[in-house]
C-alpha cells in the first residue's frame, strides 16, 4: 500500500473582523499561527481578542478563551456583554471559556501545553486566545524553557490548524524570547501629547503578510475597536488617465472663466484667504451648483453648525436646505475638538463613497492640521487624502484660513496648497472706502487659466466676480497704496 | 492500544504529536533520529512510524531501508513525511507520503485507514 498527501494544514486567511485591521494586518491573521498581543493595562487587549473571537464564532467557527492569571470569567464576561459584538448565546456553545491556571500552577509549562492540547482536542476551535500570557512567562526558569514552551505551542496550534492570540503586557525595550518565535507581535499603546492621549497599534512582524508599518490610530467604541491605517502609509495605485476636458461649473460664471471653464473634474483645490473674505460661501456656491444639477455634494466643516451653515448660505441667496432635505447634499460637521485626523479622512471617504458624491468641500483644512497628534506627519497625510480624493473621482475644494494681510509667499498655508492642482487666492485691498475681496487664480496644474486679478462681491443676491477696479494690485496686503480715485470698475 | 513512534529532530513536534496522538488514544514513542528508532524498535515494535525525512545520524529513508532490510520488521506500516515537495519512494510494502507541515486532519485519517 502506497498513498500520497499533498500539504496537510491549510494557512488560509483569517479576517478579524476589526475595521481596519485586516488592512494594518496585510489581509488578516493566518491560520494556525501564533500571535502576540502586547500592551499596558488597559489597551484594549482582551476586547480586541474578544472582538474577532465574536466575530470568528460568526464566521461559523468555534473559539476557546484560555485564562491564566486575568480577570475571572464572570467579570471577563460581564464587562464584553456591554459591547455590540458580544453574543450571549454563543457563550458556551460556540465560545468557550476554560481557565488554564491550575494546569500552569499544577504543572508548570508542560502542564500547561498538555491542558492546552487536551482542550484544543475536546472543542475542536478555530481560534484560541490565551488571556493572561504573563503567568507563563513568570512560570518560565529560564529563557530557554521559555522558548521551548513557545516553540511547541506553535507546532501544536499549527498542527491544530488553531489561530492562537497570545495576550501580554507590554515588555517594554526588553527583547522576550517569544518575540522571535511567534508569527506575529502587535503592540497596543498609547501616544501622548501634552494633557491629550490617543490609542495606537504597530505591527512589529508578520509573517507571511506584507503589513503596513508603523503606528496606527484607533478608537476602542460601543461596538469594539475601530482602526484608521495611516493614510500616507498605504500604498498609492497608480493613477488612471485623468480627464482633463470635464469641468464642474464654480456656480460664478466669471469664476469658471477663470479657471478655464471651470473646475476640472476629480481635480482638488486650495481656497486661501483670510477669515471672512468667502471662502466658505464659494465653497458652498460651488456645491449648490452641483446639487442643481442633481449632482451629490459633500461638505465637511469644523467650525459652524449645519443650521448656521444654511442659515448664512441663504442670506446671501445660496439656497441649501432643498438639496439637504432630498440627500443631494451631506452636511458633516465636527466641532473642532480632540478629533483624530485619521478618523476625520476616512469618515470624509466613506462618506464621499456611500453618497456616490461628485462635489466635495473641506473646510477649514486648519481643523485636520490642528488635530494631528504627530503633526509632522500632517503633509504627507494631506498628501495621501487629496490623493485617495482623487481616486475617489470627487472634485474637491479645500478651504484654508491665513492671517490677515500676510504675505501668502511665507504662510505655512503655502505647503497645503502645493499639494492641491489648483490654487485660488483671497486677499483683501484696504482703500480709503473700505475692505475689497480680491481673488486671483494662482495656479491651475493641468490646463491654463487665466490669473488676472478680479473682487469678489458678496451680497443679499448672491456671489459675483467683477474686473478689479484700477490700481488695485497696488494695495493688496495693505503694502501699497492706490494713486487717484479708488472705487469699483464695474465690467 | 496501538504505538506509534514518531520519529523527527525536532523536538517540539515530537512532543506535540506526543500530546496529540495521546489525545485520541494511542501510545506514542519518540525518536530524534533513524538510528535511535530502529534501536527502540528492534527492543519494542510499533504498531506504525511516523518518520520524517531529513535528520541528522540517520534520515527517514535510510530507517526505512533498514526496516526493509529485516524480514522481522519490513511490513510495519510508515508515514514518512518531508517539507520536500518529492519524497523519495521506498520500497516498504505499506507506506504513506505526507507533506509537512501536517494538520491532525490530514495526518488522523491516513493512520486510521493503516492502523485499522
Amino acid at each position: 500500500m502506497t498513498t500520497h498527501t499533498s500539504p496537510a494544514s491549510d494557512r488560509s486567511n483569517v479576517e478579524t473582523g476589526v475595521p481596519g485591521l485586516d488592512t494594518i494586518l496585510g489581509g488578516g491573521l493566518v491560520g494556525g499561527a501564533l500571535y502576540l498581543i502586547e500592551g499596558m493595562a488597559g489597551a484594549g487587549k482582551t476586547i480586541l481578542s474578544s472582538q474577532i473571537g465574536f466575530h470568528r464564532v460568526l464566521q461559523g467557527e468555534k473559539v476557546l478563551y484560555m485564562t491564566l492569571i486575568a480577570e475571572s470569567h464572570d467579570k471577563l464576561l460581564g464587562h464584553l456583554s456591554g459591547l455590540s459584538f458580544f453574543d450571549e448565546n454563543a457563550v458556551a456553545e460556540k465560545m468557550f471559556f476554560v481557565s488554564g491556571y491550575h494546569a500552569l500552577m499544577q504543572g508548570g509549562l508542560d502542564g500547561f501545553l498538555k491542558q492546552v492540547a487536551s482542550s484544543l482536542h475536546q472543542y475542536r476551535p478555530s481560534l484560541l486566545i490565551v488571556d493572561g500570557f504573563r503567568s507563563a512567562r513568570e512560570f518560565s526558569e529560564t529563557d530557554l524553557s521559555l522558548s521551548k514552551f513557545i516553540h511547541e505551542l506553535n507546532a501544536l496550534v499549527a498542527a491544530m490548524n488553531c489561530t492562537t492570540l497570545l495576550l501580554a503586557p507590554l515588555s517594554g525595550n526588553e527583547p522576550h524570547p517569544e518575540h522571535t518565535l511567534v508569527d506575529g507581535l502587535i503592540e497596543l499603546n498609547r501616544y501622548s501629547d501634552g494633557m491629550r492621549r490617543t490609542r495606537e497599534i504597530e505591527v512589529h512582524k508578520m509573517r507571511a503578510r506584507d503589513h503596513m508599518l508603523g503606528k496606527h490610530f484607533f478608537r476602542i467604541t460601543d461596538s469594539g475597536h475601530v482602526m484608521f491605517p495611516r493614510l500616507e502609509a498605504r500604498c498609492a495605485t497608480q493613477p488612471g488617465p485623468a480627464d482633463l476636458r470635464t469641468r464642474l461649473g464654480s456656480g460664478i460664471q466669471r469664476l469658471d472663466e477663470l479657471l478655464g471653464g471651470g473646475f476640472i473634474k476629480g481635480s482638488t483645490t486650495t481656497l486661501m484667504g483670510a477669515s471672512g473674505i468667502g471662502k466658505t460661501l464659494l465653497g458652498l456656491q460651488f456645491l449648490a451648483a452641483g446639487a442643481l444639477r442633481g449632482e451629490k455634494c459633500v461638505y465637511l466643516g469644523f467650525y459652524e453648525s449645519p443650521l448656521r451653515l444654511i442659515g448664512k448660505a441663504e442670506s446671501v441667496s445660496i439656497a441649501l436646505q432643498a438639496a439637504c432635505d432630498d440627500g443631494r447634499l451631506t452636511i458633516q460637521w465636527q466641532p473642532a475638538i480632540e478629533l483624530a485626523i485619521d478618523e476625520l479622512a476616512a469618515t470624509a471617504l466613506a462618506t464621499v463613497k456611500q453618497t456616490g458624491a461628485t462635489r466635495l468641500v473641506l473646510d477649514g483644512i486648519e481643523g485636520f492640521r490642528d488635530s494631528a497628534m504627530r503633526t509632522g506627519r500632517f503633509g504627507l497625510f494631506l498628501n495621501a487624502l487629496t490623493h485617495q480624493l482623487r481616486e475617489a473621482g470627487v472634485t474637491t475644494l479645500l478651504t484654508e484660513e491665513v492671517p490677515f494681510y500676510a504675505d501668502p509667499a511665507i504662510m505655512r498655508g503655502m505647503r497645503l496648497s502645493a499639494m492641491t492642482e489648483n490654487l485660488i487666492l483671497l486677499r483683501y485691498a484696504e482703500t480709503d472706502t473700505g475692505l475689497h475681496r480680491m481673488v486671483s487664480v494662482v495656479k491651475q496644474r493641468e490646463s491654463a487659466h487665466d490669473s488676472s486679478l478680479r473682487e469678489l462681491v458678496i451680497t443679499g443676491k448672491g456671489l459675483d466676480i467683477i474686473d478689479a477696479f484700477p490700481g488695485a494690485a497696488g494695495v493688496l496686503g495693505g503694502r501699497g497704496h492706490t494713486a487717484g480715485t479708488v472705487g469699483r470698475f464695474d465690467s | 492500544m496501538k504505538t506509534i513512534m514518531v520519529v523527527d529532530d525536532e523536538f517540539d513536534l515530537l512532543t506535540v504529536w506526543s500530546l496529540l496522538l495521546e489525545q485520541v488514544g494511542y501510545a506514542v514513542v519518540t525518536a530524534p533520529n533513524g538510528a535511535f528508532a530502529l534501536e527502540l524498535i528492534r527492543k519494542a515494535r510499533p504498531d506504525l512510524i511516523l518518520s520524517d525525512c531529513m535528520m541528522p545520524v540517520m534520515s527517514g529513508p535510510e530507517l526505512c531501508a533498514a526496516l526493509f532490510a529485516d524480514p522481522d520488521l519490513r511490513s510495519i506500516p510508515i508515514i514518512l513525511c518531508s517539507a520536500a515537495v518529492d519524497i523519495p519512494r521506498q520500497p516498504n510494502p505499506v507506506i504513506a507520503y505526507c507533506r509537512k507541515p501536517l494538520s491532525i486532519d490530514t495526518l488522523l485519517p491516513i493512520i486510521q485507514k493503516m492502523l485499522p
